[in-house]
């Protein structure tokens, strides 16, 4: 496999999108494709690509099936995509705040204010968005203005073997608020490979959530990136469930003065499942806040890579980052590689990392048991209160009652 | 020790007129075969070690260097480096210490350094000879009746070759790393040790090293074997500032506990670290490995505050059930220095556990990076590992940064890892000062405070000066 042979531009494309695909193609050149000797994929083969990976020349394979992605109570808009095609049927008109351009049929000035951002929030090292950007054809861009109550929700599913080449830009306007939920679902066994790049201006607050919820059989490798203008908020969730090979890279670049940042996911892995996490905080400028918080269950023969840096620039003055990462393994055979990085060049800031491996406490155990609980039992319970505690702080309660029901249904499939 | 002893062992060493005959075989620069041929020939080897070297040139050759540390320095030039040149002779040593550097002397003064160990270090070609000689012979009597082997590795590979071959490369394999590699081939000389069954060693190999210390040149080689139930604590290295003009140091250092035997390995590293502007310094890539067998403990402690870049991971192979490993360490980088530092912990036996505790400083422009790996693998049942990794900054233009590397493999075992990165508290400093201290007084100690966990590890006597190292590598930090 090499990057530069992949890079190859869809026939027919707009000429800014053009000049967007040469430019992705050209920090290609030269660069070596992954394996273990690259310090980013260490501990995660890509031997599940193969050249098909790469084939999109099917067509939709499918309908999409809403049940499969329905939330109960949750009041979304909902823009709905099944194998890349966006599907009006399926979709919600988008909410008053809030316009949705299709990158395809972007008129003049759309198109200048997308060139302008869209592959800037993505740091350029991350060789895999620069490939979805070589093959970019199709991509949405969402801007918000004001306060948005409603949610809005992007489903991604995939129902067949069609290589996806997902591009989300979102803009948050000066002082607009509002929530995004990006939710992949879907039996398919195609190759995604799924960029978005939030890019929030000074004073907004963007909660945004990724579930990767797709069947075991996909290869997913993917990533949010944000960047946080002046005093801008930023929360995340995520939820991951494993596959052949699944990476999700998450960056925060706090770019403006007092952004501050809550992150926190979870992932959930049984079967030989693998799910790798790259997380990032970057701190450019003064007085940012981070925190992060992920936690992950590894059953059976699962293997989980999480790797959580924090990186502190040399004018980042008055930074407090902080990262979190809890691993229970459940079985004799799973295995988790953790990595949390401090990457500092200020003097003036508080940083710290946690890491732990191990099984849940023996005293714990012991503790519900004696108050009549079944060993299985207790210890169900004690996995759920592990992941649940992270939901507590999703902003929509029908979300967080999703995500339990989900996480409910995941021990209840044996995941332990 | 009577004089004339003393008089007949300096005797002996002047009738072997080594000094004209080592003179005159300095090797050019440049390496090749005939090079380790040469080098492996002036020792006087066997061939089995000749062709080991050999090997492990060859394998080198084949291999590339490491760049994967946070550490930036120009390329190394191998083949302009002299892999075999003797000890200075007397003519060109200072003749005393109105010669030496008094910018050297001040820090000897400042670490409270007796006058003969002064000149000792300074190489002084005087009577220092007199008194390391009668001291080390005393030692030297003591340790025999104990049965503790302890000689440079070019001698025990003749009086000892069994425990040598059996051994040497057993722990740091030939093709472990470019580094170790090189070592393998071209090892200049080092220490052996070996402590018998059941045998506590009656001292400190510190005491003894530290005054007996030969310059063993840059690719030194180290080999401690504690038999079964035995024990032995050893140091390396001093306080005092060393001026080397060897630039690259690769060192490879090897330990074997077996079972319920203890090792407590503790250096003090202070080589040069190059002026203020960077210029110079040593480079020091260090391979330090143990293999601790059934009940066995290896505990490695550490204080880093020379060379311009250090690139060192001491390390536990937790074999046996039950056994042990430790890491304290204390690396401080000031003006240019890079230090790229930390351990690994491999738990393969059941209920292995394991202690990290790192504190890394910078100040100036320095950069810190604690790098460590703590492997359970699937065997390691029970095992446990704590780390906690600390790191002060002084200054806006320093870095601190932290790399772990944790694999679990198996359920039972716990890890538990934690960093934190903070400044000197400006209250910490707010109190000192309104108590009367001065700026960098209280810099001094409070940076000595945070390394205390360390420091407490230390043998007594090199805990006291390793606190007042810090404060010497300081001075200048504070503004």
């Amino acid at each position: 496999m090499d990057f530069e042979q992949l890079a190859v531009a869809p026939v027919e494309s707009p000429a800014w999108l053009r000049d967007f695909q040469t430019a992705s193609r050209s920090a290609l050149v030269g660069v070596p494709w992954p394996d273990r000797k690259t310090e980013a994929w260490q501990n995660t083969s890509l031997r599940a690509l193969t050249a098909d990976s790469f084939d999109t020349s099917s067509g939709v394979d499918g309908s999409g099936d809403p049940n499969e992605y329905l939330i109960e109570d949750l009041n979304s808009t909902d823009l709905v995509f099944v194998d890349g095609t966006y599907l009006q049927d399926l979709s919600d008109p988008v909410p008053s705040g809030v316009s949705l351009v299709h990158l395809s049929d972007a008129n003049e000035a759309e198109a200048g204010m997308i060139r302008s951002r869209i592959g800037t929030v993505v740091p350029p090292t991350h060789h895999f968005a620069q490939l979805n950007g070589s093959r970019l054809d199709d991509g949405i861009l969402l801007r918000f203005r004001g306060a948005v109550s409603q949610p809005v929700r992007i489903v991604w599913q995939s129902t067949g073997t069609r290589s996806l080449n997902h591009r989300l830009l979102v803009l948050m306007e000066e002082g607009s608020q509002a929530t995004l939920i990006e939710h992949f679902c879907g039996a398919g066994e195609a190759f995604t490979n799924s960029v978005s790049e939030l890019d929030l201006a000074n004073n907004s607050h963007l909660y945004h959530c990724r579930l990767h919820l797709e069947k075991e059989t996909g290869i997913h490798i993917g990533g949010a990136h944000a960047r946080l203008g002046s005093h801008a908020s930023f929360g995340g969730f995520h939820l991951g469930t494993g596959g052949p090979l699944k990476r999700v890279d998450v960056t925060i670049d706090h770019a403006g003065a007092g952004a501050t940042s809550l992150l926190s996911g979870a992932y959930l892995l049984r079967a030989s499942q693998r799910i790798d996490y790259h997380v990032c905080a970057e701190h450019s400028a003064p007085q940012c806040d981070s925190q992060s918080t992920f936690r992950g269950i590894i059953a059976d023969k699962a293997r989980a890579v999480f790797n959580g840096r924090i990186h502190i620039h040399r004018g980042a003055r008055k930074t407090q980052a902080t990262l979190d990462n809890k691993n229970l393994l459940t079985s004799d055979s799973a295995q988790v590689n953790t990595k949390p990085e401090l990457e500092i060049y200020n003097d003036d800031v508080s940083c710290a990392h946690g890491a732990t491996v191990s099984q849940l406490s023996g005293e714990s155990l012991h503790y519900l048991r004696s108050r009549g609980l079944g060993t299985e039992a207790a210890f169900r319970l004690l996995n759920f209160a592990f992941i649940n505690e992270l939901l507590d702080r999703a902003p929509e309660p029908a979300l967080a009652a999703f995500l339990r029901t989900k996480l409910q249904s995941w021990f209840d499939r044996g995941g332990s | 020790m009577m004089s004339e002893q003393i008089d007949e062992l300096i005797k002996q060493d002047y009738e072997a007129g080594f000094v004209t005959d080592i003179e005159s075989e300095t090797l050019p620069p440049g390496l090749n075969e005939e090079v380790i041929r040469f080098i492996s020939k002036r020792k006087d080897e066997p061939d089995w070690l000749l062709e080991w070297r050999l090997n492990a040139y060859r394998q080198w050759l084949t291999m590339t260097e490491p760049d994967w540390a946070h550490v930036t320095y120009p390329e190394i030039d191998f083949g302009a480096i002299s892999y075999y040149s003797a000890p200075k002779s007397l003519e060109d040593k200072p003749k005393s210490l109105e010669e030496v550097d008094p910018e050297l002397l001040a820090t000897y003064e400042k670490l409270g350094i007796p006058l003969h160990e002064q000149e000792m270090l300074a190489g002084v070609a005087v009577d220092a000879v007199f008194d390391s000689v009668s001291v080390a012979t005393t030692f030297r009597e003591k340790l025999k009746e104990a049965g503790v082997i302890f000689c440079p590795i070019s001698e025990a590979v003749k009086t000892h070759p069994d425990l040598v071959r059996k051994h040497l490369g057993s722990v740091v394999p030939v093709s472990d790393n470019y580094y170790s590699a090189l070592n393998c081939a071209v090892f200049s000389d080092g220490s052996f040790v070996y402590i018998p069954k059941g045998v506590r060693c009656p001292m400190e190999l510190s005491t003894y090293f530290r005054i007996n210390e030969a310059k063993t040149g840059q690719f030194e080689r180290t080999l401690i074997v504690a038999d079964e139930g035995s024990e032995v604590s050893y140091l390396e290295g001093c306080t005092a500032p060393m001026r080397d003009e060897n630039q690259l140091h690769a060192a490879v250092v090897e330990l074997v506990a077996q079972d319920d035997a203890r090792i407590k390995y503790s250096t003090v590293q202070n080589w040069y670290p190059g002026d203020q502007e960077g210029r110079g310094g040593i480079y020091n890539f260090v391979t330090k490995r143990g293999v601790a067998h059934t009940n066995a403990r290896i505990s490695w402690t550490q204080v880093e505050t020379g060379s311009a870049i250090t690139m060192k991971y001491p390390s536990c192979v937790l074999k046996g059930d039950n056994s042990v490993g430790e890491f304290y360490s204390v690396a401080l980088s000031n003006n240019h220095q890079q230090a790229d530092t930390g351990t690994k912990m491999i738990h393969i036996g059941r209920n292995t556990r394991s202690t990290i505790v790192s504190k890394g400083i910078s100040a100036g422009h320095g950069s810190n990076t604690y790098r460590g790996l703590v492997r359970m693998n699937p065997g390691a049942e029970n095992a446990r590992n704590y780390t906690q990794c600390d790191s002060l900054l002084i200054g806006d233009q320093c870095g601190a940064h932290t790399f772990p590397y944790i694999e679990g493999k198996n359920p039972k075992a716990i890890i538990e890892h934690e960093a934190t990165t903070s400044r000197v508290s400006e209250d910490q400093l707010f109190l000192c000062q309104q108590r009367g201290l001065d700026a960098e007084k209280a810099v001094a100690m409070i940076v000595n405070g945070f390394c205390k966990e360390v420091f407490r590890e230390l043998p007594m006597e090199f805990a006291v000066e390793a606190g007042k190292l810090l404060e010497v590598s300081l001075e200048g930090a504070v503004g």
